[in-house]
């Protein structure tokens, strides 16, 4: 029998640069604010929330809404589906890069 | 509708990036100068306790009969009773000061430590500190011979450690272990490990030494216990401007 191909492990939600930059940063706190991520990763407002929405729309993030003195703040929370999809994300990378090694371009 | 994975994104450029990622949000997390330098600090602030008033003429001392919440403080020092209560509180207010510093600091930046396994870490240090020199005593002077026989070679050395005052010393490190876990840091996990090693040297040193009258003196639990706080602040301070030159690094 053949071992399924790698490309199989990866999510269509999640294999994204961007998601996978907020799951990655997610995964390393207990929480994160929109605003940090949008720095972090040169994302605009408009941009990053579309990638959250779809983010938790799959389960993989939760947002707590809240405010700061009276400044609105949004925090981003991984979910355990969320650092699943990461690790599996990680592996798959991995897997493809271990079959077919040498420069990508 | 979900965007479609970019068919230019290359597997090692991805995970390069996520690797980048990860140690950059790392990076920004550390904040633990300011628990090393705090319990560096409240260690050099116990130090008069520890001191004397008279010469010791050997290691003996009595069990204590001062109240179970100033255990921390042992059995072996004139001041053993203010020494109990002066750690109690230093270290509940160590923990709590910690905790609101991380809080602080995790809302300014806009990225939470997780901080529960280090409070709990602390109050079931505490807890223990109060409770263990209570079970060493009864597992080597109320168990059967055969019992505190086989038992002693733990029980000897720690409760010795204990009657010295130097539980909130493995109380610290036991927090600064766990911190060290929660960020992710093997900066401060070579700093535990030190301040550790250093408090399990010191005792070993007590406990080996067949101490002859005169040997010791009014300073001799003070050099022991005061010491080992020179490398957590040193590691404060080095992890301090580590931060500092870090950020100073970063693009605006």
């Amino acid at each position: 029998m053949t071992e399924p191909f790698p490309t199989n492990g990866l999510s269509d939600t999640v294999h994204q640069r961007h998601r996978l930059g907020i799951l990655t940063i997610a995964s390393e706190a207990e929480r994160v604010e929109v605003s940090y991520l949008r720095d972090e990763l040169e994302l605009t407002p408009g941009n990053l929330s579309r990638h959250l929405a779809v983010l938790e729309e799959a389960g993989l993030i939760e947002l707590d809404r809240g405010y700061h003195g009276r400044r609105p703040k949004t925090w981003v929370r991984i979910t355990p589906q969320g650092r699943h999809a990461l690790a599996a994300e990680i592996s798959a990378l991995r897997e493809l890069l271990r079959r077919h090694p040498g420069p990508s371009r | 509708m979900p965007d479609k994975p970019h068919p230019d994104e290359a597997p090692d450029e991805l995970l390069a990036s996520m690797a980048t990622l990860r140690r950059r949000t790392r990076a920004a997390r550390h904040a633990y100068w300011f628990p090393l330098i705090l319990f560096g600090l409240l260690v050099v602030a116990a130090a008069p306790l520890y001191v004397e008033s008279t010469e010791r003429v050997s290691m003996l001392g009595l069990p204590g009969d001062g109240p179970p919440l100033a255990a921390l403080g042992g059995d072996h020092l004139e001041q053993s009773t203010a020494l109990g209560w002066y750690w109690l509180v230093a270290l509940l207010a160590g923990y709590l000061l910690s905790l609101g510093w991380y809080h602080w600091r995790g809302e300014r930046m806009g990225l939470r430590t997780p901080t529960r396994a280090y409070l709990r870490a602390g109050i079931i240090g505490t807890l223990v500190g109060l409770l263990l020199p209570i079970v060493l005593r009864f597992l080597l002077f109320q168990t059967d011979a055969s019992v505190s026989g086989a038992t002693s070679w733990l029980t000897i050395p720690v409760l010795g450690l204990a009657n010295r005052g130097m539980l909130p010393h493995l109380i610290i490190a036991l927090g600064l272990l766990v911190l060290a876990r929660l960020e992710r840091s093997w900066g401060l996990l070579a700093v535990a490990a030190c301040f550790t090693a250093a408090v399990v040297a010191v005792n070993g040193y007590f406990h080996l030494t067949e101490f002859e009258p005169g040997d010791l003196t009014r300073y001799s639990f003070l050099l022991g216990a005061v010491p080992p706080a020179a490398i957590l602040l040193v590691g404060g301070a080095a992890a301090l401007f580590a931060n500092r030159t870090a950020r100073a690094g970063r693009p605006a």
